[in-house]
C-alpha cells in the first residue's frame, strides 16, 4: 500500500485552505467585545446555515434552471423529522433517517 | 480524565453515529475512485471534512487540474469561516494553541452541538477538544474502514447511508430550534426563507456558494425583523 507524493501535496493543500477560514476567527476574535449588529447576526446563523444545509440536500441543482426537489430525499426527511421532535435524539434521527433512506429503494 | 473533557466527548456520541455512517460511505467511494486506504486515512487526516472529501474524489475520477480542486474546496469549505465567527467569541480559552486546535477541528456536527451546550454551560478548552478530538478520529477511522471493507459493499447508497448526512442535519436543526424556543415564530419564518432563497440562488450559483448566499441574507433578514418587533 502506498500514498502517491502528488496525492499528498494535493491533499496538504485542499487542507490548508479549509484550515485558514477555521481557524482565522478563533485567532483573531477574542479578547474584544463585538458589535451588538455583529453578535445579532450571528445569533441567526446556527439555524439559518442548518436550514440551508439541510434543504440543500433536498434540492438537485439543474444547469441553466432552477433546482427540482427530490421526492425521494424528502419522503426519507418526513419520518426523520417525526422521530426528531418526538424523540430529541440524534443517534434515534440518524438511524431513523438511514432506515427509511434503505427503505425506501428497496421498495422504489 | 478532565470532567470537562469527558463531557464533550459525551456530548460528540449522538454524532459519532452519523459520522460513521457518512465516512464509511466516503471510503468506499474513495477505494472505488483508485485511492488506497492509506490515501483515504491521509485526505480525513488533512482535510477533515466531509461534504468536501466526496467532491474531491469525483474531481480526482474526473481528472480536473488540482487548481481547480482546491479552489473548490475552499468555496466548499468557506462555510467554516460563518461557524468559526460564531462559535470564536463563546469559547473560553484564551491560550492561542487551544483557540488554533478547536478551530482547526471545526465541523458542521461539532458546531451545532457546541452552539446547543453553550446555552447550558460554558464553552472551555477541555470540552471543546473531547468533542473535537472523539469526532476527528471517528471520521477518520470510519473512511478508512470504509476503504478496507468497501469491497463487500459496492453500493453504499443502497443501505441508506449516504442519508445519515441530511438526517444528521435535520436532528441537529430540529435541536437547535428547542434551544431557541423564545423566538421560534422567528426561526420557523427564516426557515422558509431559506429555502426560498436557496432555491433562487441554486440557478444561478454553485449549491456550495448558494448555501452561503441564503445563509447569509437570512440572517440579514433575522436581525432586521427582531429589531423592528423591539423597537
Amino acid at each position: 500500500m502506498e500514498i502517491r507524493l502528488e496525492l499528498f501535496v494535493l491533499f496538504a493543500a485542499c487542507g490548508l485552505v479549509t484550515l485558514i477560514p477555521r481557524i482565522l476567527p478563533f485567532l483573531l476574535m477574542h479578547g474584544l467585545t463585538l458589535p451588538r449588529l455583529l453578535t445579532d447576526w450571528l445569533s441567526f446563523i446556527p439555524v439559518c446555515l442548518l436550514s440551508a444545509l439541510f434543504f440543500q440536500n433536498l434540492l438537485v441543482a439543474q444547469s441553466g434552471g432552477y433546482p427540482t426537489l427530490s421526492l425521494l430525499h424528502l419522503t426519507a426527511s418526513v419520518p426523520t423529522v417525526l422521530v426528531a421532535v418526538t424523540s430529541k435524539s440524534l443517534s434515534f434521527t440518524v438511524i431513523t433517517g438511514v432506515l427509511s433512506m434503505a427503505l425506501l429503494r428497496i421498495f422504489l | 480524565m478532565n470532567a470537562s473533557f469527558q463531557a464533550g466527548i459525551k456530548a460528540c456520541l449522538p454524532t459519532v453515529l452519523g459520522y460513521l455512517g457518512i465516512g464509511f460511505s466516503a471510503g468506499i467511494v474513495g477505494r472505488a475512485a483508485g485511492l488506497s486506504p492509506l490515501e483515504i486515512g491521509l485526505m480525513s487526516l488533512l482535510i477533515y471534512a466531509g461534504a468536501a472529501q466526496f467532491i474531491i474524489t469525483s474531481l480526482l475520477l474526473l481528472n480536473s487540474p488540482f487548481s481547480a480542486i482546491i479552489l473548490t474546496t475552499f468555496i466548499v469549505n468557506s462555510r467554516h469561516l460563518l461557524m468559526s465567527m460564531t462559535l470564536a467569541p463563546r469559547v473560553k480559552s484564551r491560550h492561542h494553541l487551544d483557540r488554533f486546535g478547536i478551530g482547526a477541528l471545526l465541523t458542521d456536527e461539532s458546531f451545532a452541538v457546541a452552539m446547543n451546550t453553550s446555552l447550558k454551560r460554558p464553552l472551555d478548552a477541555p470540552f471543546m477538544h473531547g468533542l473535537n478530538i472523539t469526532a476527528y478520529l471517528s471520521w477518520i477511522a470510519s473512511t478508512v474502514l470504509g476503504a478496507l471493507v468497501g469491497s463487500w459493499f459496492p453500493d453504499p447508497e443502497r443501505f441508506g447511508l449516504d442519508f445519515a448526512l441530511t438526517a444528521m442535519f435535520i436532528g441537529l436543526l430540529y435541536l437547535q430550534f428547542e434551544s431557541e424556543r423564545s423566538r421560534i415564530a422567528l426561526n420557523g419564518l427564516l426557515l422558509v426563507l431559506v429555502f426560498l432563497l436557496l432555491y433562487i440562488s441554486m440557478r444561478y450559483l454553485s449549491p456550495e456558494l448558494a448555501v452561503l448566499f441564503a445563509t447569509m441574507i437570512a440572517a440579514s433578514i433575522g436581525v432586521v425583523i427582531s429589531r423592528w418587533k423591539s423597537a
